[in-house]
C-alpha cells in the first residue's frame, strides 16, 4: 500500500497546493468545465485532462512537482509553479504559468520565490534551473530579479533553442537583501 | 490518500506502477508491437505515460497495475481498470511486454482486475476497447467471455471495438466455468 501526503506551500497572497493531494479535487478544479485553460495548450478536454493526469503522477515518481496555485482569499486558481523534471529535461526545472486574470500582479514572482524559498531551505536544494527562450523578456526579468544567473545555451529536442538560468539559495538570500 | 492496492494471482502480482519498468515500456512502445495502444513512443514520452497512468489512480481510484512474474520478478506489462477523458465508458486493459505473450498472462491478470472491478470498486459492467485488428487482444476478451458488441470512434485513436464483459451476475451464475 502506497501511502500519499504533500506539501502545502503560503505565501502573501497564495496557497501553493500540489495537486496530488487527495482533499483537493483537482480534476474539478483543472479540468472540469469552468477549468481555466493553461495547462494544455490545446483546447480538447481529452489532452488537458491526460496532462493534468501527468502533473499528479509527476509528484508521485518524484516526490516534487508543480503547485496549483490558488487565491487564499477565494480560492480560485491563478496558476501553476513548481520544479518539474520529466524523462528527458536536462534536470529539474522550476517553471510557473498563469491564467490570464492572474497576470500583471506579481502572482509569478511571488510563487516562484515561495518554491524557491521551500527548495533550497526546506528541502535543501543546492540548485535549480529555469529554462528560458532567448526573446521572453518577462520571464528572464523575473529570474534576474529572482536572483538567478544566465549559463548556456542548450538545444532541447522538445523546447528547441532555450538558456539555462541558475537559481540559488545564495542568489536568493541576496535578492531578499539578507547577504552581507 | 489514494492507496494503490496489490494483488495476486497464482503466476503474478499486480502492484504499482513505478519508475523501474521504464526500461521495459520504453522498449515495448519503441516497438512496432506498441501500434495498437497509441505507440510508438518515445522514452520521454512513456516516461509521461507511466506518471499519467498514476495520475489517472489518483482521479479516479483505479487505474493500471505493473505485472510481475511472481517467479521472476520479471515486468510483464502493465493490466487495470480505465477511464481516462474521451473513454466511453470503463474499461478493462491490458498490454503485455513482448516475450511476455502467449502464456495467459493477460487473462489472468485481467481477471483480477474485473474482480477487483465488481467486487471491491462495485462496477455492475465493464468493456474491453480493441482495435479492430489486434488480434491478439482479442483472444483475450474472448477467453474472458466478452462479446463484440459496438464500435466507437475514438478522437485520438480511430475506431475501437468494445467488447462487452460477463457482468457480476453471469459470472456468479456460473459464467466463469462455462467459458473457462
Amino acid at each position: 500500500m502506497t501511502e500519499l501526503r504533500y506539501p502545502e506551500l503560503h505565501s502573501e497572497r497564495l496557497r501553493l497546493i500540489s495537486p496530488a493531494e487527495e482533499s483537493f479535487d483537482a480534476a474539478a478544479k483543472l479540468a472540469g468545465e469552468d477549468a481555466p485553460l493553461f495547462i494544455n495548450s490545446a483546447e480538447d478536454a481529452h489532452a488537458v485532462w491526460w496532462s493534468l493526469a501527468t502533473l499528479i503522477g509527476h509528484w508521485q515518481l518524484r516526490g516534487y512537482g508543480m503547485f496549483v496555485l490558488l487565491d487564499r482569499k477565494t480560492d480560485d486558481v491563478m496558476g501553476m509553479a513548481g520544479p518539474w523534471f520529466p524523462a528527458g529535461w536536462p534536470e529539474p526545472e522550476v517553471s510557473y504559468h498563469l491564467t490570464e486574470t492572474a497576470r500583471g500582479r506579481g502572482l509569478a514572482s511571488e510563487a516562484v520565490q515561495c518554491i524557491l524559498d521551500w527548495l533550497f531551505f526546506d528541502q535543501k536544494w543546492d540548485s535549480v534551473a529555469s529554462l528560458i527562450e532567448e526573446d521572453n523578456d518577462s520571464s528572464i526579468k523575473l529570474a534576474q530579479r529572482l536572483g538567478a544567473r544566465p549559463e548556456h545555451l542548450i538545444d532541447h529536442k522538445m523546447l528547441g533553442k532555450i538558456r539555462i538560468w541558475r537559481h540559488t539559495p545564495e542568489g536568493v538570500l541576496a535578492d531578499k537583501g539578507r547577504v552581507q | 490518500m489514494t492507496l494503490i492496492p496489490r494483488l495476486e494471482t497464482d503466476r503474478l502480482i499486480l502492484r504499482a506502477p513505478s519508475e523501474g519498468d521504464l526500461d521495459a515500456e520504453a522498449a515495448f512502445f519503441a516497438s512496432d508491437a506498441s501500434r495498437f495502444v497509441g505507440g510508438p513512443m518515445r522514452r520521454d514520452e512513456t516516461w509521461r505515460a507511466i506518471a499519467m497512468m498514476l495520475g489517472h489512480w489518483m482521479i479516479r481510484g483505479y487505474g493500471f497495475w505493473g505485472v510481475e512474474e511472481k517467479t521472476t520478478g520479471a515486468y510483464v506489462g502493465h493490466v487495470g481498470l480505465w477511464c481516462p477523458e474521451a473513454w466511453p465508458e470503463p474499461e478493462i486493459g491490458w498490454t503485455l511486454m513482448t516475450g511476455f505473450t502467449g502464456k495467459g498472462y493477460a487473462t489472468e491478470a485481467a481477471l483480477a482486475a474485473r474482480t477487483h472491478a465488481y467486487d471491491v470498486l462495485g462496477w455492475d459492467t465493464a468493456v474491453s476497447l480493441i482495435a479492430p485488428d489486434n488480434a491478439g487482444s482479442r483472444k483475450v476478451a474472448e477467453r474472458l467471455g466478452a462479446a463484440h458488441e459496438t464500435d466507437y470512434g475514438h478522437p485520438a485513436y480511430g475506431t475501437l471495438q468494445v467488447w462487452r464483459h460477463l457482468g457480476p451476475a453471469d459470472i456468479e451464475n456460473g459464467g466463469m466455468e462455462a467459458y473457462a
